[in-house]
């Protein structure tokens, strides 16, 4: 076994790492690639193509149930206003009838 | 569509037979993988394509599409998890020291590759700069964004361990 300094093991690693040539064709390849439709890209990368559609529905789903949901709490915030509006509406005619016979035992007559 | 995308197809085949061979052996080098190599220095150049128009000069160029390559490659093994490299810190044991140090042998050229292939990823990466593209640790610095201090450490430990496991497995090459 021969010596060889670090220095040596270096140059010798550079002689035995020389750049390989791409693959035939590689050039073409490549411009194609860069030509083609943006649709034949999404084919080339299915696994991203699959992402994106899941992703879209899911966007979809939580699009719907949040408008629904919104709708839901439209009416409920509706049936309570028009519940609370009917019990005043109900409060009032009582005190105006009270008010009436009051006024009535007085002697009074709301309609001269 | 060449001109909006800021390139003329002629332009671009020519960077590509430019820079191809560079290109491909550093995603070769760094993941392990022809195929993958392939893939990745394809992206590389499509990467090009839609934003050459940023690139100011030649160097600037050849800077981006080292870096970029990289960059790629690293994300591919990521993606794929797998780690090439064997348990390194064994290697470095000194039990591993040869008698001698290591004389290269023709023969051994196809063996090394598959050696560069165990090592560690940033070794591998500083290693393939340094060797094959014979870049300068402040240049390999520069292009990894990593302390200059950082890469000759990476250096020195992946040289020190490519010569170890040569020793050790390519006994028959060694003169």
């Amino acid at each position: 076994m021969s010596e060889m300094n670090q220095d040596e093991f270096d140059q010798e690693l550079a002689r035995m790492l020389p750049r390989v040539d791409a693959p035939q064709g590689f050039a073409a390849k490549v411009m194609a690639a860069a030509e083609a439709p943006k649709k034949a890209k999404v084919i080339a990368f299915p696994h991203i193509r699959t992402w994106a559609t899941g992703a879209i529905a899911a966007g979809v789903i939580v699009g719907a149930l949040a408008v629904g949901d919104v709708h839901i709490r439209h009416e409920q915030q509706r049936a309570e206003a028009q519940r609370q509006f009917d019990a005043a509406t109900q409060i009032t005619d009582r005190a105006m009838e009270h008010a009436r016979q009051q006024l009535a035992k007085a002697g009074i007559s709301l309609e001269e | 569509m060449s001109a909006q995308m800021g390139m003329e197809s002629i332009e671009f085949r020519g960077l590509i037979e430019q820079h191809q061979r560079m290109v491909f052996s550093i995603a070769l080098r760094v993941t392990g993988e022809y195929g993958v190599a392939e893939e990745v220095a394809q992206d590389v150049f499509l990467e090009l394509y839609r934003g050459a128009d940023k690139l100011e000069s030649p160097d600037h160029t050849k800077f981006w599409l080292r870096r970029v390559t990289v960059n790629k490659a690293t994300d591919s093994l990521r993606r794929k998890s797998r780690r090439p490299e064997a348990v390194a810190e064994e290697w470095m044991e000194e039990k591993f020291v040869p008698d001698g140090a290591t004389k290269l042998d023709p023969g051994m050229e196809a063996r090394l590759e598959d050696l560069l292939r165990t090592l560690p990823e940033p070794m591998r990466i500083a290693v393939v700069l340094r060797h094959q593209e014979e870049m300068l640790p402040d240049e390999i610095a520069a292009l990894l964004g990593q302390p200059v201090a950082t890469v000759k450490s990476h250096l020195q430990r992946g040289l020190q361990l490519l010569r170890r496991k040569a020793a050790v497995t390519m006994k028959e090459y060694v003169r």
